[in-house]
């Protein structure tokens, strides 16, 4: 077989020192990951409750334009701000972001259920957006604090 | 081919990683999902054509996935250890360890 050079002991702990400290995963690329998810959670989780309040009045436009304007600015700023991805974080963010679109998609469903003509009290509309924020909140935490390799 | 199951473990050593610029590069890749070609250009301390040139080489193994993208009007190369070469890698550190005398993590 065509190695270079086979390595004896000392190479061998050499490369495996190497391939430990070789390490490209940074912080600052986990904390910018990890506020961009949350970021996103918050905005979606905020949708619910607002654009509840805002329904039938001249602001619903310009409030799912606004957030919809801020999730593409935050996407965006993820890109610039970081170089590289770290490991398992663009999965947990997907997981995070699937259940955060699932629980709007079941919120929204059961406050028109229940509330069909008016938006519903302040506190539940705040507690159905924390519950839509949770998942990517809890991935943004997950990608920030960071994992095992 | 001998059975890479037996035999001396560095029968079972990667030929695309042994070498060490490139073992230097996967082992960087491997503790992200993604990194960008500057990033690791410059972890591995090379030049842009000496990357790009082993990056073809691991590329063309299956072991490195490149992507090209804009972010903003600059253009940006990204660069991601693929499946097989996660196991490559992980299999070349298994032999490595046996060679040096048990594991070490």
């Amino acid at each position: 077989m065509p190695h270079h050079d086979l390595p004896d002991v000392d190479s061998a702990h050499r490369a495996l020192d190497e391939a430990s400290t070789r390490s490209l995963d940074s912080s600052h690329d986990r904390w910018v990951h990890g506020l961009a998810c949350a970021g996103f959670g918050v905005l979606i989780g905020a949708n619910v409750g607002v654009l509840r309040l805002a329904r039938g009045t001249e602001y619903y436009s310009w409030i799912s334009l606004g957030s919809l304007a801020l999730l593409v600015a935050l996407a965006f700023w993820e890109s610039r701000a970081t170089r590289t991805w770290p490991r398992r974080a663009r999965r947990t963010g997907w997981f995070g972001l699937g259940g955060s679109v699932l629980l709007a998609a079941i919120g929204h469903g059961i406050l028109n259920t229940v509330y069909r003509e008016d938006p519903g009290p302040l506190p539940v509309l705040v507690l159905a957006s924390a519950v839509v924020a949770s998942p990517l909140l809890v991935a943004g935490h997950l990608v920030a604090r960071g994992g095992r390799r | 081919m001998k059975d890479p199951g037996t035999g001396h473990a560095r029968h079972r050593l990667d030929d695309v990683i042994h070498a060490p610029v490139r073992f230097s590069i996967v082992a960087a890749l491997a503790s992200v999902d993604q990194a960008e070609f500057a990033v690791v250009r410059d972890a591995v301390e090379i030049t842009d054509s000496a990357l790009s040139k082993q990056v073809a080489t691991l590329e063309s193994a299956g072991y490195v996935a490149v992507s090209k993208g804009y972010v903003g009007r600059r253009p940006r190369t990204w660069l991601a250890l693929t499946k097989q070469g996660r196991l490559a890698l992980d299999r070349h550190l298994a032999a490595l360890r046996e060679i040096a005398g048990g594991p070490l993590e």
